[in-house]
């Protein structure tokens, strides 16, 4: 069973939030008013941060620092302790899920997550004329369950899957044609996208994958270690 | 069958409880009721507004996941621990003062519940799903603790306060014989054909009591589970050991400030002088000092372990507070719950009943705000997101028109059952609880009530 | 059969938890019918003679 893992080289990164864009058009993300993104209900399940830098150091080097965001994946996630209806759960490789079908809208995982990568549908989704026809029809099968990149209602909770849909997919097509399921097959579509390559994915429990070999760089750490989450997503350091 | 007799106790104001019962419904309740319906109407236009647009149009945002709401929510369920406070906790320090109050007390509880209740429907969502929280529930989640605490708390409060009011609606059933018929049906089945044998005043003394014992383990526990909502979060500040007594002191505090306010308007509106002194607002105040100062000490403990510890996102927290957004409402707050009030107990509250309930409402603002600015701030500054995304609030008219709402529902509960029921009970407050009618069988027994001290002694 | 196990698992898998808020809902609903009408029946038995 493979333990799903990514990294993300800041170093290589050049925020060009490619990740972001990708994510949107691949998980049917809902579009907000700019009035709305004002309020801070804009929602990017791969959300690229503008870091302060402090110091004349900084201002006269010139140099922005970015952080791009996806969800953690924690192997111990704080968001589904407190879910009361277990609408959002871990499976077995390690993702943790969402489902908008028994999601009942508390918010309380929004509220415990410290990393701030649960979203919440404050309206009904909407889209604009022709971008609503163009939506990616894939979906997550199953138990009737709404996942992915499965049309939210109104006033539940949504977050990044590392696209679990596309895990399904591979699976399917590698039984299509009639080999086995390789780790490789499965890409989620920040990864894919990336320009400058800063970002890998793969099996944690695979000593010889490029996530395993990358968590051993110097250079790794993991954003807000001290709170015990264990993420499963690794950032190299710049430089 | 024989016509069982009917016994009551002897209360020498029995005239004076009775009198707001008796006359017919009439215009100044119409025009009261009616108000207070048009307040909450606005509010249900603006929540059928937001269930249908969705949650989006309260102020509520990324990373502010919870507002006005739940602010709400922990100071309604704070609010109903006045009536638990008062007759559970001292009917077992047997503290007699309490008598006359406890019902007017255990109202405020019965009737602020289930507004604490309606906010957590209200934040939801997706009300529509609630019984998701039956058929999935989890009991590892705090809300699960919470909603099966609170539900607990909502329904023992219903069955004490019933328990203590039969009596005395056997009373109302016997001696109000002016009141509609659909009335007297009321009281006739509600009375659950009590007789006021004095084996039935014995058990029910000793059901209260050891109610009493359940209902105060139960207070302790709602609140402190009400706190842990946020405390089990690694969110700064709110991830604190202190959370769960102090969101308990505080809502003891707000509830027994609250019981001054409406013992005054019943005092004044329905002219109980008599049987509500004003010995027992000095009572009150003597209460209220130890809880503002408790409130004191928990305020600096707090602060003072995040100021000291110096942790950055604690910082971010506390300089919030002290200094940034919410530091109008932070330093209100402080004058509000305690500087002010303390100065009018200690100087102007004794045998002044306009001073206490000056001193109670600033202390209900307060406790209002203290919620709020406990919450909220956090929120602005998470963990993590502290440097990334700095948060705001600011609530939207749907938020304060809902409020406002609850707030007069409870105000209209309140008044409704007030013109049924008698507000003081006459029962606990009678002289004697020996039947008018002895019974020739029992009275060299005699049975605890008989013994009981008279009123306002 | 792992006793921790299955313990833990009423705990954290969805589903238990709302037979818990109604055994707990539904105890007390008990306690009180019974304690209700046995403080209601307080001196029957005389009134029969």
């Amino acid at each position: 069973m493979a333990k799903w893992s990514m990294v993300i080289d800041l170093d290589k990164c050049v925020a060009c939030q490619g990740c972001s864009i990708a994510c949107r058009f691949e998980n049917n993300t809902p579009v907000v008013s700019p009035e709305e993104a004002a309020l801070g209900r804009s929602i990017l399940w791969n959300e690229v941060f503008p870091l302060r830098s402090e110091g004349e150091a900084a201002i006269a080097s010139a140099q922005a620092k970015f952080l791009t965001r996806p969800c953690m994946h924690c192997e111990d996630p704080p968001c589904i302790k407190v879910c009361p209806v277990g609408a959002t759960y871990k499976d077995d490789e390690g993702i943790v899920r969402q489902n908008y079908a028994r999601c009942i809208g508390c918010r309380f995982c929004t509220v415990a997550c410290p990393y701030g990568v649960r979203y919440f549908n404050w309206y009904e989704p909407s889209w604009e004329e022709g971008m609503d026809t163009h939506l990616n029809p894939d979906r997550v099968a199953g138990r009737g369950d709404l996942e992915g990149p499965a049309i939210r209602p109104k006033g539940v909770v949504e977050k990044c899957t590392f696209c679990i849909h596309r895990h399904h997919k591979a699976i399917a097509r590698a039984e299509a044609e009639g080999r086995e399921f390789r780790n490789s097959d499965y890409t989620p579509a920040c990864v894919q996208t990336c320009t400058a390559k800063a970002r890998f994915f793969g099996d944690f429990d695979d000593p010889n994958s490029t996530v395993s070999r990358l968590s051993q760089s110097r250079r790794a750490f993991r954003l807000l270690d001290e709170a015990g989450t264990s993420p499963k997503v690794i950032y190299l350091h710049e430089g | 069958m024989r016509q069982a007799q009917v016994y009551h106790p002897d209360n020498q104001y029995e005239e004076a409880i009775l009198d707001p019962i008796k006359p017919p419904i009439n215009a100044r309740d119409l025009l009261l009721w009616g108000g207070l319906l048009v307040v909450m109407g606005i509010g249900v236009a603006a929540y059928v507004r937001q269930f249908i647009l969705g949650l989006g149009v309260t102020g509520m945002n990324r990373p502010v996941y919870w507002g006005v709401y739940i602010t709400n929510f922990v100071f309604f369920i704070g609010l109903a621990h006045s009536g638990t406070f008062i007759s559970a906790i001292l009917r077992l320090s047997g503290a007699e003062f309490r008598k006359p109050l406890a019902r007017a007390a255990e109202a405020l509880t019965l009737f602020s519940l289930p507004f604490g209740v309606a906010s957590i429907m209200i934040d939801m969502g997706r009300p529509d799903r609630v019984m998701n929280v039956i058929l999935y529930g989890r009991f590892e989640s705090p809300l699960l603790w919470d909603f099966t605490a609170v539900s607990l708390y909502l329904f023992s409060s219903v069955v004490f306060f019933y328990l203590s009011l039969l009596p005395d609606i056997a009373l109302c059933r016997d001696r109000l014989e002016d009141v509609p018929s659909w009335q007297r049906s009321m009281y006739r089945i509600l009375a659950l054909g009590w007789k006021g044998h004095p084996e039935q005043f014995h058990r029910l003394e000793r059901v209260m009591d050891g109610m009493a014992i359940f209902m105060t383990m139960l207070v302790v526990t709602v609140h402190t589970v009400v706190s842990w909502v946020f405390g089990m979060t690694i969110q700064p500040v709110w991830h604190s050991a202190l959370i769960g007594p102090f969101f308990l002191l505080g809502a003891i505090f707000s509830g027994t400030a609250a019981v001054v306010i409406v013992l005054a308007i019943l005092r004044k509106a329905y002219h109980l002088e008599d049987v509500l002194p004003v010995g027992l607002f000095n009572s009150l105040r003597k209460l209220l000092i130890v809880f503002s100062l408790g409130w004191l000490y928990m305020m600096i403990a707090e602060h003072l372990t995040l100021y000291y510890g110096n942790i950055p996102e604690e910082m971010e927290v506390f300089w919030q507070r002290f200094t940034g957004d919410f530091s109008i409402m932070f330093w209100v707050m402080t004058f509000a719950v305690f500087v002010v009030p303390i100065l009018i107990f200690i100087f102007r509250g004794k045998n002044s009943i306009a001073w206490m309930v000056t001193a109670s409402v600033l202390i209900n603002i307060g406790m209002w705000l203290e919620r709020y600015v406990v919450i909220i701030p956090t929120e602005t500054r998470p963990r993590l997101l502290y440097e990334l995304v700095q948060g705001s609030y600011t609530p939207t008219w749907t938020e304060w028109a809902i409020t406002a709402s609850l707030f007069a529902g409870m105000f209209l509960l309140y008044s409704i059952f007030t013109r049924f029921f008698p507000v003081v009970p006459l029962w606990e407050t009678a002289e004697t609880l020996e039947p008018e009618t002895a019974f020739p069988e029992k009275r060299q027994r005699g049975f605890r009530g008989a013994r009981r001290r008279r009123l306002g002694g | 059969m792992d006793l921790g196990n299955l313990i833990s698992s009423l705990f954290l898998s969805p589903g238990p938890g709302g037979v818990i808020v109604i055994l707990v809902m539904g105890g007390a609903a008990t306690v009180y019918f019974f304690l209700t009408r046995w403080i209601i029946a307080g001196g029957k038995d005389e009134d029969n003679h």
